[in-house]
């Protein structure tokens, strides 16, 4: 399938990055030159697969936090631990041209 | 005996021409500042810093570290401006470990940006020279790291490993690389490029050197979990154990008819040595290699678009002035290099929705048979051997335009990070006056075999000398 500059915009937009037009173009050829091959994908055949890599897991031996025997930070209560917080929500310094709203 | 009795050097070495003798930090920084620099190193440590913090293994040994491992006092940058100067705030496990086991780090290496790269010429603070010729790339994205040991700055470095990051700059710079399997090293406090394919490696001067960084940096972690709780065996010990009896599989899919003749007669004399060193070598089959690439650029792809959105000006380094918080995020965002950006469009479009099935959910089901073909093969035989990259090291600027063209160069590294096994390139020969590096694959947690293969290889071209 064959990617057009409008879809690289919708997808820059998502991204949050920004293109000039002559980057757009060489990100469309450069893209359509990738996915290209990537589409050999299409030979794989459609049976089995996500089975495997299910199985595959059991090679690694997760381990369960609570058998290792220390605290887990993370499950720190956040009050405890950052620098502002409110009803749920961390604060962070406001960004450029955003004004606080008053109505916390 | 220590470290330096024990080390052997190999003829590949002198035929390189390289000096392997350590480095003082003002020897480092005195070349590195003259016409005959390699641009290797984005921040170099103080002589103050050079004291070690406690007695080990690796005591008053310098370690290079690759600049996508946070480090405290030297900045962390990945290669990148959206990073210029970020300073982290912790360290990584493998960092405290190195220094537990009284290594000192002087200094962080120079990459491709976050990781992104075959070649290290994507670095936003210009591309590493290879010192055997510093007309070409010393590979990437581990590139500086690589090009430290080959230059002799230090003996052993820290790189990271998504898709032959450590093992192609090693064999592109005449080194030992090694790349465990995914959970052995703890990724905390390495920069996420693709979190699924991620693991710390080592780089060192001989296999016994990369062997025993490895043995130090190995374990688990409670701050990765991902690292897995499994013995951590003697990989020093590893590298001068006899592989009498180990069977040895040459996959045909690695060995392309359009493989160069000259590159062809050098896997060949290394299989031979292997068969002299008691080994058995045996024709298998990875049937889905071809799917690698292609799988690996979406998956990969992928993971750095959900990754590297945290860089919006925020939360980490760069924050551009702007008029409103949309506009911010793109002027920081536009700090990335263009293969990030080119690698972040090509994430998003493959996760955006109408194309997830046909890109992303067959990328994974590509991924399970690339992993059952290697299941399969180990039922067979104890290791793979394999050219660890089609070609020894291409000129700077040959394919920086080409992205495919880079991208391709991949095709014998990226299955081991899909399916999650260990991997190490060692030196076997020079083509063109450039170092070549053959590939031991092994199974799972199958490291110290790896490790006594590359050592069994490495001795017997010393024995040469």
């Amino acid at each position: 399938m064959s990617i057009t500059p409008e879809d690289i915009q919708r997808i820059a937009q998502l991204a949050r990055l920004h293109f000039e037009k002559s980057e757009i173009e060489r990100l469309t050829l450069d893209l359509n030159t990738i996915l290209g091959h990537v589409d050999s994908l299409r030979d794989l055949e459609a049976d089995q697969g996500s089975e495997v890599l299910l199985e595959q897991r059991s090679e690694t031996e997760f381990v369960n936090p609570e058998q290792v025997g220390h605290p887990d930070k993370l499950l720190a209560i956040p009050e405890n631990f950052a620098p502002e917080w409110l009803e749920g929500f961390f604060l962070a310094p406001l960004p450029p041209g955003v004004k606080p709203s008053g109505d916390k | 005996m220590t470290l330096q009795d024990k080390v052997q050097r190999s003829r590949l070495y002198d035929t390189a021409g390289l000096d392997l003798a350590p480095k003082s930090l003002t020897q480092v920084k005195k070349t590195e500042n003259s016409s005959e620099g390699l641009n290797v190193f984005l921040s170099l440590a103080e002589p103050e810093d050079l004291v070690p913090r406690a007695q080990g293994d690796l005591t008053g040994v310098m370690v290079a570290v690759k600049d996508n491992i946070c480090t405290e006092k030297l900045p962390t940058t990945c290669g990148s401006l959206v990073l210029k100067g970020y300073q982290s705030p912790y360290e990584a496990t493998a960092i405290r470990k190195l220094r537990e086991a009284g290594a000192v780090i002087i200094g962080k290496t120079n990459l491709d940006e976050f990781g992104m790269g075959s070649s290290t010429e994507n670095s936003a603070f210009g591309p590493t020279l290879n010192p055997i010729d510093q007309s070409f790339v010393p590979g990437g994205s581990s590139g500086g790291s690589a090009a430290a040991v080959a230059a002799g700055y230090t003996r052993m470095a820290l790189g990271s490993d998504t898709g032959g990051s450590v093992r192609q700059p090693a064999a592109f710079c005449g080194v030992v690389g090694i790349k465990p399997t995914y959970g052995r090293v703890s990724r905390y406090g390495l920069v996420a490029f693709a979190s699924s394919l991620d693991q710390i490696g080592t780089i060192g001067a001989t296999v016994l050197d990369a062997s025993l960084l490895l043995e130090v940096i190995s374990g688990h972690d409670i701050r990765d979990t991902t690292s897995v709780e499994r013995l951590v065996p003697s990989y020093r010990d590893a590298a001068t154990q006899s592989i009498e009896g180990m069977v040895v599989g040459i996959p045909s899919e690695y060995f392309p008819d359009e493989l160069d003749p000259s590159i062809r007669a050098i896997l060949d004399e290394a299989c031979e040595r292997l068969v002299d060193a008691g080994a058995r070598v045996q024709p298998i089959s990875l049937p889905h290699t071809e799917f690698a690439i292609p799988c690996y650029y979406i998956l990969a792809t992928a993971e750095a678009s959900s990754n590297l959105a945290r860089y919006d000006g925020v939360r980490f380094g760069t924050r551009m002035p702007s008029d409103g918080l949309d506009q911010m995020y793109e002027l920081t965002r536009h700090h990335f290099g263009s293969e990030v950006q080119r690698r972040i469009i090509l994430g998003t479009y493959v996760l955006s929705a109408g194309y997830y099935d046909a890109y992303y959910a067959k990328a994974q089901k590509a991924r399970a048979r690339i992993s059952q073909d290697f299941k399969t093969a180990f039922q067979e035989v104890d290791i793979i051997f394999t050219p660890t990259s089609p070609t020894p090291a291409f000129a700077l600027g040959e394919r920086i335009s080409d992205p495919l063209a880079m991208y391709l160069s991949d095709v014998f590294t990226v299955p081991a990070n899909l399916a999650g096994i260990p991997g190490i390139s060692v030196p076997i020969g020079m083509v063109g006056g450039l170092p070549l590096g053959g590939q031991f694959l092994g199974p799972w947690w199958g490291e110290s075999e790896l490790i006594a293969a590359a050592g069994a290889l490495e001795a017997s071209y010393g024995d040469n000398t």
